[in-house]
């Protein structure tokens, strides 16, 4: 009877361990641009930002590359994607993707909006200055 | 004007529920008839006041009174009649007050249904829980959710419901069932508290429940599987479930919720698991409202800015009152809810419902885990992040083939202890059915091993149920030699549980199956085309004809007209489309489905064209798709059975009866 406990036990504690190892190895973090080219964080991450105006470039074969701002911090990045309509100059992006060295290769880009369903211009920590550059 | 009429009906609401629970305590403190059975009539009035601000919220809605902020930021002029109405429930406020709506309906039809036992203390004090949720949600309504708050700038527009909401018709449907399924559990939970408190947590209080809870259960059900076919139809990203924070809180009350179902059944035949009974219908209740807290207080999805509202301090406070409380009310009476029997043997129906709630509540934990993991990051480490679905689908996975396997073996297990030969036999046929099926799609090439086994384990658990099924069917034609139609409906007739628990089983096994096919057979391509171009997509060519705009006040399309064909035959020309509403920058996409039996031809516009005039489409072929809402449709019809009124003349539970002896075997399919 004993040793049952002991086994139904050690299951549970076993469950729970690789639980919380797939936890550990799934998460992705949210960071705005200036704290994700500090933290450069290994693995899967979404940052925040704004497409600094005239950075960017179309690729022949489809795909896109820009620059994205926040905070005064800047960092590049690679979609091989199509990226959606709304997707433009001082745009508020959400990319999600990997470091690759300088670059950071998105998967995915999503445009950033609030509940509101207004462009969140309003948000300082977004401003973007189309004069700029 | 109808800012105050309103505002007053959620006051005799919030006056009507404290009424009620001040009349009803003073009954049972001095003993007082007269009291209980006036104590009662506050809940209809609660109710009624709930039905009228809701009317009066409609009426505002229709009549585009913008001196209501709720109407000015939900609707526009421009907004068509179904997506008006269906505003009332598209924004915070107006979800408080539905629910407040529907809970008071519960809590009314359950008083009405228990009006001979006005005066029974355990009644009363469910009643009393009850009204004390009701307040609390009229109490919200009454301060930091007031869906009156009146503005001071009456606008000229609305700003028209979030466009997501006003796009497809299933808002009308969708949001009302998955609150009626959440607000449906208040009632067991009312109860269990009542007989923690009275003492009587015998069997009696899981009698009075069942039907109430199999009806919540129903419409989460339904609610769970019209938001996947909403977010498949709708938000056009080719999928139908994606473990975001505000999915997860609806499938957490209904793992719960579906274990409790299970466990109950235990209780009832063999007085065993009561503790483990009211934890699940507390942790059920407490997930609705924590569902509420993740989905409606803007603390997940912090990424899109969502305004955090006060009401969450006031869900969390809510939730945490309720939590404690249940948890110091099972500890006070731990002594007395000691079970009378024990498990004889691992090998029996007691012991196979065990496992599968251990499954449930575990999956609850992971899910529970993975959802609030990133709200204890950001309130401990200030660091926002999400958990990926790999996490929820590695977890998810194991544990929903378990759950397969123990719904077939289940049904077919004895009660208290059985020999191998007996199971052997049984088990036959459905073991013959799985293992040649096993074989047939490894044959034909299936690839994944979740899969495989997922299909093998349908072929088992259909095997099995079907057995089941047949077995009282020909026990019927047999006895009373009645045609095969007339003896399935008596026979469902007679034992509506048995046979309604049986089709929702089959309709598990449908959606099991289904998931297991779409979830690992997906092709998805992105083509972009110039015009008069075609693309070939499995067996699919489409060939691009050109882009129509619609314009409306409501909104603006774009059409992206593509033809489809497949082998020579041409299957019609399919439309995807991007709208953009006037209250908003980003567009909605609005994918262009070709269901079919076999697959779904998925098309999404990826972007309109462009200065070439080429448009880019997004492709996918789902295969088994229809069969998710199948399935959820078996599911549905299922719990409709099993809450037929059971034709007996005996006043025993039907599944307690023995059958009669021609058709012994029936014994075995009990409950």
């Amino acid at each position: 009877m004993r040793l049952r406990w002991v086994v139904a036990a050690l299951a549970c504690a076993g469950v729970v361990v690789w639980m919380f190892t797939l936890l550990r190895d799934n998460v992705e973090y949210l960071e705005p641009v200036s704290e994700a080219v500090t933290d450069r964080a290994d693995g899967k991450t979404r940052v925040g930002g704004s497409v600094v105006p005239n950075t960017i470039v179309e690729g022949a074969a489809g795909g896109v590359r820009f620059d994205l701002t926040e905070g005064g911090a800047v960092m590049h990045v690679q979609f091989d994607g199509s990226p959606p309509d709304l997707f433009e100059e001082c745009a508020p992006v959400v990319v999600r993707g990997e470091w690759d060295g300088d670059r950071f290769l998105a998967e995915q880009l999503l445009i950033r909006h609030g509940e509101e369903y207004e462009p969140p211009s309003d948000d300082p920590r977004y401003a973007c200055d189309e004069d700029a550059a | 004007m109808r800012a105050a009429i309103g505002y007053l009906a959620i006051a005799i609401g919030a006056a009507a529920s404290v009424l009620g629970i001040a009349t009803l305590g003073a009954g049972l403190h001095l003993g007082r008839a007269n009291l209980l059975r006036a104590g009662r009539r506050y809940v209809a009035v609660a109710f009624a006041a709930a039905a009228g601000a809701f009317a009066v919220m409609e009426w505002a809605l229709f009549a585009r009174d913008f001196s209501i902020e709720f109407v000015a930021d939900n609707v526009a002029r421009a907004t068509p009649g179904l997506y008006t109405f269906t505003a009332a429930w598209s924004a915070l406020e107006g979800s408080i007050l539905l629910w407040a709506l529907a809970l008071t309906g519960f809590v009314t039809f359950t008083t009405w249904r228990f009006r001979a036992r006005a005066t029974d203390p355990l009644v009363v004090w469910a009643t009393i829980v009850a009204l004390g949720v009701t307040l609390f949600f009229f109490g919200l309504m009454l301060g930091p959710a007031n869906p009156f708050r009146e503005v001071a700038e009456v606008p000229l527009d609305g700003r028209g419901p979030n466009p997501l909401l006003q796009n497809h018709p299933l808002v009308a449907f969708h949001p009302p069932m998955l609150y009626l399924g959440y607000v449906g559990f208040t009632i067991p939970f009312a109860f269990a508290v009542g007989a923690l408190v009275t003492g009587r947590f015998g069997e009696g209080w899981l009698a009075d429940v069942r039907r109430t809870t199999l009806v919540a259960w129903g419409f989460l059900t339904a609610g769970i599987i019209l938001g996947a076919w909403w977010s498949y139809e709708v938000l056009g990203w080719g999928g139908y479930w994606g473990w975001d924070p505000v999915e997860n809180a609806s499938l957490l009350p209904w793992l719960t919720g579906t274990a409790f179902i299970h466990s109950v059944m235990v209780q009832e035949r063999r007085g065993m698991l009561r503790v483990w009974n009211i934890s699940l219908v507390l942790a059920t209740f407490c997930l609705t409202i924590l569902g509420t807290f993740l989905t409606r207080s803007g603390v997940v999805e912090s990424v899109h800015a969502f305004s955090e509202s006060e009401i969450g301090h006031w869900l969390l406070a809510f939730l945490v009152v309720v939590a404690l409380g249940g948890v110091a009310l099972v500890a006070w009476r731990a002594d007395r809810l000691r079970a009378p029997a024990r498990i004889d043997s691992p090998v029996s129906r007691e012991a196979a419902f065990l496992l599968n709630n251990l499954l449930f509540a575990g999956f609850a934990l992971v899910v529970l885990t993975g959802t609030v993991f990133p709200l204890l990051a950001e309130a401990f480490q200030d660091r926002r992040l999400s958990v990926g679905e790999p996490y929820f689908e590695r977890m998810a996975v194991p544990i929903g083939i378990a759950l397969l396997f123990f719904m077939a073996v289940g049904p077919v297990l004895p009660w208290r202890a059985t020999s191998g030969e007996v199971i052997r036999r049984r088990l036959l046929v459905p073991a013959w059915a799985g293992a040649l099926t096993l074989a047939l799609v490894v044959a034909l090439g299936a690839k994944g091993i979740a899969q495989v086994v997922a299909f093998a384990l349908g072929a088992f658990a259909f095997a099995a149920i079907g057995r089941s099924l047949g077995l009282g069917v020909r026990a019927r034609r047999r006895a009373h030699e009645e045609s095969w139609p007339v003896a399935t409906a008596r026979a469902a007739r007679g034992n509506p549980r048995l046979y309604g628990g049986l089709v929702v089983h089959v309709g598990v096994v449908v959606v099991a199956i289904a998931l297991a096919a779409s979830s690992g057979y997906v092709t998805k391509r992105e083509v972009t085309l110039g015009l008069d171009e075609s693309a070939r997509v499995r067996s699919y060519t489409l060939t691009y004809l050109g882009t129509e705009v619609d314009r409306s006040a409501q909104k603006t399309t774009v059409k992206v007209l593509v033809r489809v064909e497949r082998g020579g035959d041409d299957l019609g020309v399919y439309a995807p489309a991007i709208s953009t509403f006037p209250n908003s920058r980003a567009g909605i996409g609005t994918p262009s489905v070709r269901t079919g039996l076999r697959e779904d031809l998925y098309l999404t516009l990826v972007s309109s064209p462009n200065e070439d005039g080429r448009v880019t489409l997004g492709v996918q072929v789902n295969p088994l798709v229809l069969w998710l809402w199948t399935g959820g449709g078996i599911m549905a019809l299922g719990t409709v059975v099993a809450l037929l009124p059971a034709r007996r003349r005996s006043a025993v539970a039907p599944e307690l009866a023995v059958a009669p002896a021609p058709a012994g075997e029936l014994v075995e399919v009990g409950p």
